[in-house]
Order: structure tokens, then C-alpha cells, then sequence
């Protein structure tokens, strides 16, 4: 960082930075583009980061800045939830760009891939480019079952759920953590509904001794 | 996504064909059971989205009306009760009876099916005991 920026930035409180001194400490953190975001999203001073509780002082913030490298998919998880909840959205859709498509976004409270999260906290600038991000990999991982067992994870198949406009499906499928091994027992599933395949044979003498449902409001 | 039918090769299974089965009622209660009954992977909340969304008007038919899966034109409730045991199974009917009940009060008993009849309730004094529903 250049001395005389690092030296007025370390001088002030947070609270009464300017929205360029919250750039340029990006910047001389090593994040031009976050730079560029802040100032695109404009009026992001000290008061802002201060309100969120994002941080509290000019070493606190370097660090926050310096402590994650984007490209490693590890992310700027409170970052985001900090842009987040301030509404921030071009500040957010940087940082959601800069995720694979089949990490977690944000910190362990509150999963999902950056394609979900976008879409739930509205910031709809960047869905365009999260769904192709997302679609080019679940194209790269492969359809085939082998591709399905090894390589697809629970988040990927939230993806996929997103991309096809079933996203009131994502919460059942994370709680229950559905995979690619579980996406090949549908797959399975279907074959067996339509006829390609038969379940396992059964006794049906034991099984009709035993179908039993209560139905207490039948007649006598 | 991958242009389906286009870039696979014959045979080949395709994201088309996935989604297809994740929008068939019948496979989609299928996966779910199957699932449960292998005591491996409960997807409790998967089945309980899709019981909710299905409604009891489509459970209640899917559970009742014979399987084509299943061998002997057996119904797949026929075929849970047979293929799973202890807890799975508890946990399963405790699922679906919701729905089956819903389903069966809403039908006229004259128009029920044979599969329909044979579902049963505890017998009055009879500790353990089963008897038949029948008209």
C-alpha cells in the first residue's frame, strides 16, 4: 500500500472514511476489483462498513480484505453476507462472481451455491452469468452414473434443481443431502416405473397379512 | 445445459431423461420409498416436499392403484408394507398415512378398489390383532 494512503487511512476512524478511502484501502490490499465495485456501487464510506458491524478498525479491515484470496473458492463469505444485508448489489455480485458454482457462498449459517444465493437475496445482475458458470460445469461433470456417483455433490444438484426452475425443491434436497449417488437411484426409480426394470420380488401371502393402516373414522 | 437427445450418444443417459423422472409423481414416490425402505437414505424432507406438493389426490391413487413395478400387479403400498421393516417402515407409513387416509375419506366407499378394501384397521380387543374393512 502506498505509505501516505496507508498512513491517512491508519490515522482516521473507520466511521468517518470516505467512500474513496474504502476503495483505495481495497486496493492496497491487492483488490483492484473490489475497488472498482465499491466504487460503482457508490457512497460506500466508513459509515457503511462501521453500520453492518463489518468491521471496526483499519487493521481489522486490512485483514478481512487480505485473509481470503477470492480464486481459492474459499470466498469473502462475511463480505458477502455484509453486502448483503446492506444492499449492496454490485458489491455483491462481485463477490458471488468471484465463487466456483458448487461452494457454499456463505458462512456455515446459512448454506447455498452463489446461484441460489443470488437468486433468493435478489441480485439479479449477476444470475445471468452464475447459471452459465453453473450449467458449464454440471455439463463438464457428465450425465453418465459413474459421472453422477463420483463427481456431483449435494451443491451441484441444487444447481441443476435452480437451473430448471425448481427451486422450491433446494431446501427438501440440501436437508436430505442428495447427491449424485441419489440422483442415479432416481434414475433407477424411473426405470423401474416404467417397466424397464421390477422390484424386488416380495411374499405376498405375508404381505397381505400384513398391510395394515389405521383408519379409526371407518364405519363398523 | 447440454443440448439433450443432440450430444449424447444413443443409449446414453441424458439430463432430459433425469429430469423427466423428477417430475413423474410415480417416480418421484418410488425414489423416495425406495430410499426410505434401504434404511440408508431416509430423504425424509425430500418425500415430505413431495407428498405436499403431490396433494393426497395424486398420493392416495399412486399408492393404491396397481404398480406397474410391482410384480403380480401388487400396489406399491402393498409393496412398502412387504419390502421394509422396523423404523423405515414406521417412519414411511407415518408419512404417507396422512395422505392415504385424505384420499380414502374423500372417495365414495362403493367406488373402492379391491386394494382399497383390503386396507385394514386394528380390531377392538384384540391385542395386536388386524381385521379386514370390507363392503
Amino acid at each position: 500500500m502506498v505509505p501516505l494512503v496507508k498512513s491517512r487511512l491508519a490515522s482516521i476512524p473507520l466511521v468517518q472514511w470516505t467512500a474513496a478511502d474504502v476503495a483505495n484501502m481495497a486496493v492496497g490490499c491487492g483488490r483492484p476489483a473490489l475497488a472498482a465495485a465499491f466504487r460503482q456501487q457508490g457512497d460506500v464510506g466508513g459509515a457503511v462498513l462501521v453500520h453492518g458491524n463489518l468491521t471496526d478498525s483499519f487493521v481489522s479491515f486490512a485483514a478481512l480484505l487480505e485473509s481470503t484470496v477470492p480464486e481459492s473458492g474459499h470466498g469473502d463469505g462475511a463480505l458477502l453476507l455484509w453486502a448483503l444485508e446492506q444492499k449492496l448489489p454490485v458489491v455483491a455480485q462481485h463477490l458471488l462472481s468471484l465463487l466456483p458454482p458448487h461452494v457454499p457462498a456463505l458462512p456455515a449459517s446459512a448454506h447455498g451455491t452463489a446461484l441460489e444465493v443470488a437468486l433468493s437475496h435478489n441480485v439479479s445482475s449477476a444470475v445471468p452469468s452464475l447459471r452459465s458458470a453453473a450449467s458449464a460445469r454440471l455439463t463438464a461433470l457428465g450425465w453418465s452414473d459413474a459421472a453422477l456417483r463420483s463427481n456431483w455433490t449435494a451443491a451441484d444438484v441444487a444447481n441443476w434443481l435452480l437451473l430448471h426452475d425448481r427451486r422450491s425443491l433446494v431446501p427438501a434436497f440440501r436437508a436430505d443431502n442428495v447427491n449424485g449417488t441419489l440422483l442415479v437411484a432416481l434414475r433407477t426409480a424411473a426405470a423401474v416405473t416404467t417397466g424397464a426394470t421390477q422390484m424386488p420380488e416380495v411374499k405376498w401371502g405375508r404381505v397381505m397379512r400384513n398391510v395394515s393402516v389405521s383408519l379409526s373414522w371407518l364405519p363398523e | 445445459m447440454a443440448a439433450d437427445g443432440e450430444a449424447a450418444a444413443e443409449g446414453e443417459p441424458t439430463e432430459a431423461a433425469l429430469l423427466a423422472a423428477l417430475d413423474d409423481l410415480r417416480t418421484r414416490l418410488l425414489w423416495t420409498v425406495r430410499a426410505a425402505a434401504s434404511g440408508s437414505s431416509p430423504l425424509s424432507a425430500v418425500m415430505h416436499a413431495f407428498l405436499h406438493s403431490m396433494g393426497a389426490a395424486q398420493v392416495g391413487p399412486t399408492l393404491l392403484q396397481s404398480h406397474p413395478a410391482v410384480p403380480g400387479d401388487g400396489t406399491l403400498l402393498a409393496w412398502i408394507h412387504a419390502a421394509t421393516h422396523g423404523t423405515a417402515k414406521s417412519a414411511l407409513l407415518d408419512h404417507l398415512h396422512p395422505h392415504l387416509h385424505d384420499f380414502l375419506a374423500a372417495q365414495p366407499v362403493a367406488e373402492w378398489t379391491a386394494a382399497q378394501v383390503c386396507v385394514r384397521r386394528p380390531s377392538r380387543g384384540k391385542k395386536g390383532g388386524h381385521r379386514v374393512v370390507s363392503h
